[in-house]
């Protein structure tokens, strides 16, 4: 959630960069002008700008959810929460790679899917180019987390 | 192509080999990590990972369906999807391999 004044006032990137600051300092927030600002700001980057004026998407980024982790973990370092999210989406990438399936119940699996080669046209030109095959690779939603987006 | 699944517990045996904790912490981890991002999506928000991709939830409008068996109109009620994103760092990792495998071929 993000207070849309602040957005309106600062704009998004100003914003982001006191978010980043404020995660950094270690801070609980800051006031200014009469707008107060906390770390609750720390966990929403902002990305699209209209959006965002509405109050209405923010985006938790990989070192947002490094953030939240260690606060949730006191016990363990950063350091180590950091390597251990790390791990996970290598591990999930090396997976991909080898062409095996992940599946995480509740969450969803990924998986990689087979395009064949193609003559594809570069749109400004009209040239024809050939598409070599590749893979790419495909996300489906797990049970769980479908009714959870669609629980209001 | 070898085809086995990967779960949470290799996940979970990759931290624990990685980071010196108990299998059991590691788990749990993986767990927390997995509710995080579930919950982050569940509000709304988007979920951006580095190198790896970005989830999004998108809103879909009512639209008319139509049940394969019977051919049967059914409405599909206004719904949020998650759609993934990868991120081109992912997609080259995975289509490296395959390059890699097309040189060894060749030569």
């Amino acid at each position: 959630m993000i207070d849309p004044r602040a957005v309106q006032r600062y704009g998004p990137r100003v914003l982001r960069g006191i978010a980043l600051e404020l995660a950094g300092s270690g801070k609980k927030g800051l006031q200014h002008k009469g707008l107060s600002l906390t770390r609750r700001f720390s966990f929403g980057t902002l990305t699209n700008r209209n959006a965002l004026q509405r109050g209405a998407i923010t985006a938790m980024t990989k070192s947002e959810l490094i953030l939240r982790l260690s606060e949730r973990n006191p016990h363990l370092y950063q350091r180590d929460i950091e390597k251990i999210v790390g791990t996970i989406f290598d591990e999930i990438t090396e997976a991909l790679a080898r062409g095996d399936r992940v599946e995480l119940r509740g969450f969803g699996a990924f998986s990689i899917k087979r395009r064949d080669a193609r003559t594809g046209r570069n749109p400004r030109t009209g040239e024809a180019v050939t598409v070599t095959e590749k893979y790419i690779p495909f996300f489906k939603t797990g049970k769980q987390l479908r009714e959870r987006i669609n629980v209001d | 192509m070898p085809n086995s699944t990967v779960t949470r517990a290799q996940l979970s045996e990759a931290v624990y080999q990685e980071v010196g904790l108990s299998r059991n912490e590691s788990a749990e981890l993986v767990e927390t990590i997995l509710n995080e991002i579930s919950d982050a999506l569940a509000r709304g928000e988007m979920v951006k990972i580095s190198s790896f991709g970005s989830f999004s939830v998108r809103q879909k409008g009512q639209r008319v369906g139509r049940n394969p068996k019977t051919g049967e109109e059914v409405p599909i009620l206004p719904r949020r999807v998650l759609v993934f994103r990868a991120s081109h760092v992912l997609k080259n990792r995975i289509n490296e391999v395959l390059a890699e495998a097309e040189n060894a071929g060749s030569s």
